[in-house]
């Protein structure tokens, strides 16, 4: 193939270059918006933004079935789940629920570990791969088709299990919401006065 | 096979496009508006009536049970989606694509049960 290059990388890995710096660009800011948001429900919204840019990551990797499973699990279900719980709370309490950083100093050496761990790994994965590294090279098929092909001859077995786990899950889920439920019943004229004054909380805004 | 970004090309470009309709309109509203607030205006827009309590809005628990059973099933397309881009190829190929429909139905009937145990326990009840 003989592409034009424009200063040293084809357009395409310009494209990919900008299509990087925009979903990481986007996950690392909304991640960031998370720690630093002072409502719960703001942080909560940062989540979905920040689930979206790793979905972006995903599909520039060509992870198509995890692009899919992050955009309808993570940032249709998981984060609308947790803005209702946050919502849920706030109902508790009549108030908006602020969140702190009160563990900075540990943040920050787990934090560190982490990096400390992780960059030799990078690094030494990127001087094995060569920068910029081609992903493994694709057969005919796309990989959703393959992994779909592999569901229902090989890995048979493990998924009907899934359907058993998610099973187990969901009435699980529904058996624990309801005991919550039913201690919230019993509980109800306390919880109002005190249960909940140990929550940092804002007033309501007046209508 | 083309680049991944390019064949997300058309997610990316339809992601853009909206962003510059959201954000356009607003701005173009933000430069040809008069700027005169008054205490009516600044009133929170709810149907044409006064709001009346805080826009902090309070969920009914029983739609958490439901939302909860929303991320199952959820997960369960997720998985029924690889499925789905290989039934006709199957089909087509033969023998393998009545199983393949047996073995999707075996997989839906299992999550089915949980739905009859929350419909059961009247979980799905709209009170």
């Amino acid at each position: 193939m003989n592409l034009v290059q424009y200063y040293g990388l084809t357009a395409e890995q310009w494209l990919e270059y900008v299509g990087f710096l925009g979903t990481a660009g986007v996950a690392l800011v909304s991640g960031l918006g998370v720690l630093f948001a002072r409502r719960v429900l703001h942080a909560a919204v940062w989540l979905l933004f920040c689930l979206l840019g790793v979905a972006g990551l995903f599909a520039l990797m060509g992870a198509h079935v995890l692009f899919g499973v992050q955009i309808l699990v993570y940032a249709g279900a998981i984060a609308v789940m947790i803005i209702f719980a946050v919502l849920l709370l706030e109902r508790a309490t009549g108030r908006g629920i602020l969140s702190g950083n009160r563990h900075l100093f540990a943040g920050v050496v787990s934090a560190g570990a982490f990096v400390v761990v992780m960059a030799p790994t990078l690094g030494v994965a990127l001087w094995a791969a060569g920068w910029p590294s081609q992903t493994a090279p694709t057969t005919g098929q796309t990989n959703v088709a393959l992994i779909g092909r592999l569901f229902l001859t090989r890995h048979l077995l493990a998924f009907e299990l899934m359907s058993v786990v998610l099973l187990v899950a969901m009435i699980g889920a529904i058996v624990l919401a309801r005991a919550e439920r039913r201690s919230d019943a019993e509980e109800a004229p306390e919880a109002q006065g005190g249960g909940a004054a140990h929550v940092p909380t804002e007033e309501a805004r007046p209508s | 096979m083309p680049a991944n970004v390019v064949i997300y090309g058309p997610v990316g470009t339809y992601l853009a496009f909206g962003l510059v309709m959201a954000v356009g309109a607003l701005a173009v509203a933000w430069i040809l508006r008069p700027a005169d607030p008054y205490e009516e205006k600044q009133l929170t827009y709810e149907c044409g009536i006064d709001p009346c309590g805080p826009a902090w809005g309070q969920f009914f628990v029983r739609y958490y049970i439901i939302a909860l059973i929303f991320v199952v099933f959820d997960v369960e397309v997720v998985f029924l989606l690889p499925w789905a881009v290989v039934y006709r190829s199957l089909v087509k190929a033969g023998a393998l694509g009545a199983w393949a429909l047996v073995e999707a139905l075996i997989f839906v009937g299992i999550l089915l049960l949980g739905l009859a145990y929350a419909w059961r326990k009247g979980d799905l009840e709209w009170v």
